[in-house]
């Protein structure tokens, strides 16, 4: 295992026990930018209620879009969906949808 | 700030589609200053450079090792945002002087909590004001130590619980400070200062041009942005623009800027409503009795005339 | 070809700045430093140099904005001396932690109280372990070489650290002496442009400094350790390079005076080293076996060099110009480091002392380096101590007498108490 120290060159220096992954640690502890999305924290896993929208009644108005706190709410051309890899299950979508078509349903309804 | 003026956004729709602050963060679910942050760079766009000082923003965000930003991000310490986000501006102008870089001057924002902004980071931030650095400064205030567990800061409301102010038999309305007015105080005491303004998320388009209206000025500039948080204030997650929207109504958080040392109230309630309504959203003031409630009302009634509310729009013209 | 003048160290490390180009300088008053950035402002108010001078509020704000800026790609200059060095505490494990490599220039002052102007080695000191480099000027013309030195080694990708380039306030910070100025175009050569291991730019975004998870510390911090470890090789190639370009070669870490068969030996830092190597000249002069040691760098401490330059000798003692109340051993902080370094309190071949001397600002005088000259050569007539911790002469009641003698001393106090006879 190897310890990267600097930022140029071959990794300086090893240490510790085994080779174990958790030693490769990057510089400084630096964190390489997301690309879409953090896959390091999927927070899908919290949620007790699921957001689900009547994608037919949407009117694509944009307002849950805009509040949501997670960016999980997905644009289509006519309407929206909810990513659940990371919807938290906030409802505040649901709460702001004017046309009231979002409905919180209990994850435990869901068989997956 | 950037050479290329960002223009205003008139419609949700003009709302710039592509996602900075992207999903994957352990912010509580219905995070206030989450959504704020995801709206900031939504205004700010990919030529920014984000400085976080400790606080939830920095704790929750960057989680074991990742980062939710596809801007570069530092961390700065809850006492330096200001310091650090001049710094770098600094860095930039000269690099970009003496050709030691090329590119375009970007958006440097600094987002910091109340406890880090109108605390134990007043001084940084009246620094970075008074000298004028040429990048934004945005509190975002969910009006206690958030991440420390729920505490008072000079921000939290006069009458609020929170774990360092709780009620008792001996302290009936638990915190009994009134809270420091940041805005005005970066406004009053910053000659140099262009621009200043308050938000809230309840208005997000209005958010997104004042954070917009920060950057395009060349100078400091300060935003402060009022942003409920579900936990601290006690309240479910899925009423954060619900609250947000109630303090606004009431009069418990005034929309305007200043710019240009001009006064602007940018959206007043036609019907004020009493104070009553937004402290009964909250547990935080479940303790309170009808004579702290009044004073709360008085509160927020003589900061209403003070910011230049139009009467009309006033709870005395009301009764 | 570069020019001599009459310099303060200040003005010194001031001309340095400007050679090494730096892009960001952050200020505060306080003396005895303050003489640094008010030339540093007349060379930019005169057009002798392109820099951005912020004057911040404080110590902690010019360590943060030496840490945004250096962050963002600057050449990055601060500095302070006393409460200054303190104040800015929170900010220098962020720096080093982030690997950036700022310089901050000390200008030794005594932390309050007493409220005093005079130089003391303390303000610095406090701050030793927080992955800096840390060395000691002597003369102006040091202090100017250092800076670029300094420079050179922390911003070595291999060390990525910042430096605290020290010089004892008053004693070097103002009072003149030779300098030699040298060439711009051999300082562009011996201190290329600076190239940061990464940058905040919105073109290649990154996070610098998220919250981790319990199992990167240890490497994180293993990490800063390496690289400390490695500045000695790296500190070692710049300065005998800098010999090569500019013809003043110095011992990179320790530098010894009449160390070579010397029985006695007294290690220092810093101005008082002047005093202290005149002393000893006049006292070889007299046939006495007795040297120097100047520690150059404290961090990284010399261990190994000092260990080889003391092999044979057989009392060590060491100079504080700090307090540091309640150490182990009751000296300063470099009798514990030099302890540690040379393995042993003071049994076996060798006898370590400490000397605590000079605090506040006061002069150490010649007496009072002749004095623990003399406790030195006494404790070394008396013969050395075995490896076992017996005595080669005398049973255990001696070795206990011997093991309770006294090992510090603080000055003048013990001196005129007439406590250097064990
Ligand atoms: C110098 C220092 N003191 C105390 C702390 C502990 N601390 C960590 S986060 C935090 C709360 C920050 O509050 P605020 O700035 O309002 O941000 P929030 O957590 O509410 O988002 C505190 C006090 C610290 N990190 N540094
Ligand atoms: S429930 Fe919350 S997190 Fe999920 S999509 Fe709705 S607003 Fe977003
Ligand atoms: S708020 Fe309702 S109607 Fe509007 S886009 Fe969302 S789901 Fe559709
Ligand atoms: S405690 Fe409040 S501010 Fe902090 S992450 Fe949770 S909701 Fe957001
Ligand atoms: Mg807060």
């Amino acid at each position: 295992m190897s310890v990267v120290n600097h930022g140029g060159g071959a990794p300086a220096g090893s240490a510790g026990p085994g080779g174990q992954d958790r030693w490769k640690t990057p510089f400084a502890g630096d964190a390489e930018a997301p690309v879409g999305e953090n896959e390091r924290m999927i927070t899908g896993g919290w949620r007790i209620v699921r957001p689900v929208v009547d994608t037919k009644a949407c009117t694509n108005c944009l307002i849950c879009w805009i509040y949501c706190p997670d960016a999980c709410i997905v644009r289509f051309e006519e309407y929206v969906d909810v990513n659940y890899k990371y919807c938290k299950g906030c409802g505040i979508c649901t709460r702001v949808c004017p046309v009231l078509c979002i409905t919180d349903v209990p994850e435990l309804d869901f068989a997956d | 700030m950037t050479e290329a003026t960002l223009a205003e956004i008139r419609s949700f729709r003009r709302v710039p589609l592509e996602e900075l602050y992207v999903p994957g963060h352990r912010t509580c679910a219905g995070c206030g200053p989450a959504m704020i942050y995801r709206l900031v760079l939504k205004a700010s766009g990919r030529n920014t450079i984000l400085v976080g000082p400790t606080g939830c923003m920095y704790v929750a965000n960057t989680s074991y090792g990742c980062s939710p930003w596809e801007v570069p991000w530092i961390h700065a310490q809850i006492t330096n945002g200001g310091g650090v986000g001049a710094g770098i501006e600094a860095a930039y102008q000269v690099l970009l002087r003496k050709k030691k870089r090329t590119g375009e001057f970007p958006n440097i924002i600094v987002m910091a909590g109340d406890g880090g902004a109108a605390d134990i980071g007043l001084q940084s931030l009246s620094a970075a004001m008074y000298r004028d650095h040429d990048f934004l400064y945005i509190c975002y205030d969910n009006e206690a130590y958030a991440n420390t567990g729920i505490q008072v800061s000079p921000t939290t409301p006069w009458g609020a619980w929170t774990t360092f102010t709780p009620a008792g038999p001996e302290v009936p309305m638990g915190h009994k400070i009134w809270p420091k007015d940041l805005a005005r105080m970066i406004a009053a005491g910053h000659p140099d200062v262009k621009y200043v303004a308050t938000a809230s998320l309840a208005f997000p388009l209005d958010l997104l041009n004042k954070v917009r209206r920060g950057l395009n000025t060349r100078g400091a500039a300060f935003v402060h942005i009022q942003a409920p948080c579900p936990k601290g204030w006690v309240f479910p997650a899925n009423m954060t623009v619900d609250v947000a929207k109630a303090a606004v109504e009431t009069g418990m958080w005034l929309l305007y800027e200043i710019s240009a040392r001009k006064h602007r109230v940018t959206y007043q309630p036609k019907q004020r409503k009493p104070v009553q309504e937004y402290l009964s959203m909250m547990g935080r003031f479940d303790h309170l009795v009808p004579e702290h409630i009044a004073r709360i009302q008085s509160w927020a009634d003589l900061r209403c005339r003070e910011a230049g509310f139009a009467p009309a729009g006033s709870l005395e013209q009301l009764e | 070809m570069g020019k001599k003048a009459l310099l303060t160290g200040v003005v010194a490390v001031a001309h340095a700045v400007k050679m090494a180009d730096v892009d960001v300088i952050a200020s505060y008053p306080i003396r005895p430093y303050t003489g640094v950035m008010s030339e540093l402002a007349r060379m930019i108010a005169d057009g002798e140099l392109d820099a951005e001078m912020i004057r911040a509020e404080g110590e902690h704000s010019q360590l943060s904005i030496a840490y945004g800026a250096s962050a963002a790609g600057a050449r990055t200059f601060v500095g302070s001396s006393g409460v200054g060095v303190t104040y800015a505490y929170e900010v220098y494990s962020p720096i080093s932690g982030a690997r950036l490599p700022v310089q901050m220039m000390i200008a030794d002052r005594t932390l309050d109280p007493p409220g005093d102007f005079g130089s003391e080695h303390t303000d610095a000191l406090c701050c030793r372990d927080q992955g800096w480099l840390m060395g000691w000027a002597e003369t102006p013309q040091e202090a100017l070489d250092m800076c670029l030195v300094y420079y050179r080694a922390g911003e070595d990708p291999q060390v990525s650290l910042p430096q605290y380039a020290c010089q004892d306030g008053y004693f070097v910070s103002h009072i003149t002496g030779e300098v030699a100025i040298p060439d711009p175009a051999q300082v562009r050569e011996f201190l290329p442009p600076f190239r940061p291991v990464r940058v905040l730019d919105p073109a290649k975004p990154i996070a610098v400094g998220p919250q981790i998870e319990p199992s990167m510390g240890p490497p994180l911090q293993y990490q800063r350790y390496l690289a400390m470890q490695e500045s000695r090789r790296v500190l070692t190639e710049a300065y005998e390079e800098f010999a090569g370009i500019f013809g003043r070669r110095y011992a990179p870490l320790v530098e010894a005076f009449l160390a070579d068969d010397a029985e006695v030996l007294l290690v220092t830092s810093g101005a008082h080293t002047a005093t202290a190597r005149n002393v000893v000249q006049k006292l070889r002069g007299l046939g006495e076996k007795i040297g120097l040691l100047k520690l150059r760098s404290i961090r990284p401490f010399p261990d190994r060099e000092l260990a080889a330059a003391c092999d044979g000798a057989k009392v060590v003692g060491v100079l504080d110009n700090d307090a540091a109340f309640g150490i182990s051993g009751g000296g300063g902080v470099l009798y514990t480091e030099v302890c540690t370094a040379l393995q042993g309190g003071g049994l076996g071949d060798r006898e370590l002392l400490g000397f605590v001397a000079g605090l506040g600002g006061e002069v150490i005088s010649r007496e009072e380096f002749y004095w623990m000259a003399q406790v030195m050569l006494d404790r070394a007539r008396r013969g050395p101590v075995a490896a076992s911790g017996k005595r080669e002469s005398g049973g255990d009641a001696g070795l206990m007498a011997r093991e309770n003698w006294k090992k510090t001393f603080w000055l003048p106090f013990d001196m005129e108490a007439g406590e250097g006879a064990a």
